[in-house]
């Protein structure tokens, strides 16, 4: 990667998850589900304009894809364990969610 | 059991973003990625955290949909037949980015909380 790949990259991946933390939970409290709804197209529609649509997010060649939604999933993960989050509770729905995402990558690249 | 959920949310967000997001994107740019994110993470989310799907237990870590999402979008460039490898850089620099953010988060919450103690 160059350097202003990474510079671009690292601040995407430092962003997204910022943003989620800071803000996501003040559109659900306030509007229930259809904040949730709301605040998915702001927040994530937006990043992905910045991430995927300009190319804050530089993907290797040839490589598979790495999306945005990592640094969501890596940064609010960290976020808890900077909380000291239980490691031990955390694990299980880590690793079912892990693996339904691979299961969905096999589903999908079944797809045309 | 509450795993099975986890399991299928997961595999359900993975699915809506990945199926549909390109198509809209690729026929509409910028505004038509924006939409794809109100449709497939609107009922994501509405799925996996609002109705709960994934189990997200108190005093643990928030596990986001974002990561079966990002598991998905990689893991499909695999199964189709492209090196693990030439994704890592990408991977690597993204996710000590999101650390630094999210720790970033946690310490702005954690002082605006402080700022609300003092009164």
């Amino acid at each position: 990667m160059t350097g202003s790949a990474v510079i671009t990259t690292f601040a995407s991946g430092f962003i997204f998850p910022f943003i989620i933390a800071m803000v996501w939970g003040k559109y659900v409290d306030k509007h229930k589900i259809f904040g949730g709804v709301i605040v998915a197209a702001m927040v994530v529609g937006t990043m992905w304009m910045v991430d995927h649509g300009v190319g804050f997010i530089v993907q290797g060649a040839n490589a598979p894809w790495v999306d945005q939604a990592w640094a969501a999933g890596i940064g609010l993960l960290a976020l808890g364990f900077y909380k000291k989050a239980s490691f031990k509770k955390t694990v299980p729905t880590l690793v079912f969610a892990i693996l339904g995402g691979i299961v969905a990558g096999f589903i999908l690249s079944n797809l045309g | 059991m509450k795993q099975l959920g986890t399991f299928i949310g997961s595999m359900i967000a993975g699915i809506l973003v990945f199926a549909v997001w390109g198509e809209l994107a690729s026929s509409y740019g910028l505004i038509g990625g924006w939409f794809a994110a109100l449709v497939t993470i609107g009922l994501s989310w509405s799925v996996c955290h609002y109705a709960g799907v994934i189990d997200n237990k108190d005093g643990a870590a928030w596990v986001d949909l974002g990561l079966p999402v990002g598991v998905a979008g990689t893991s499909l460039g695999v199964f189709n037949g492209l090196p693990l490898a030439s994704a890592l850089p990408t991977l690597g620099v993204l996710a000590i980015g999101a650390i630094c953010g999210g720790i970033a988060a946690a310490i702005v919450l954690d002082s605006q909380s402080t700022e609300e103690a003092e009164g």
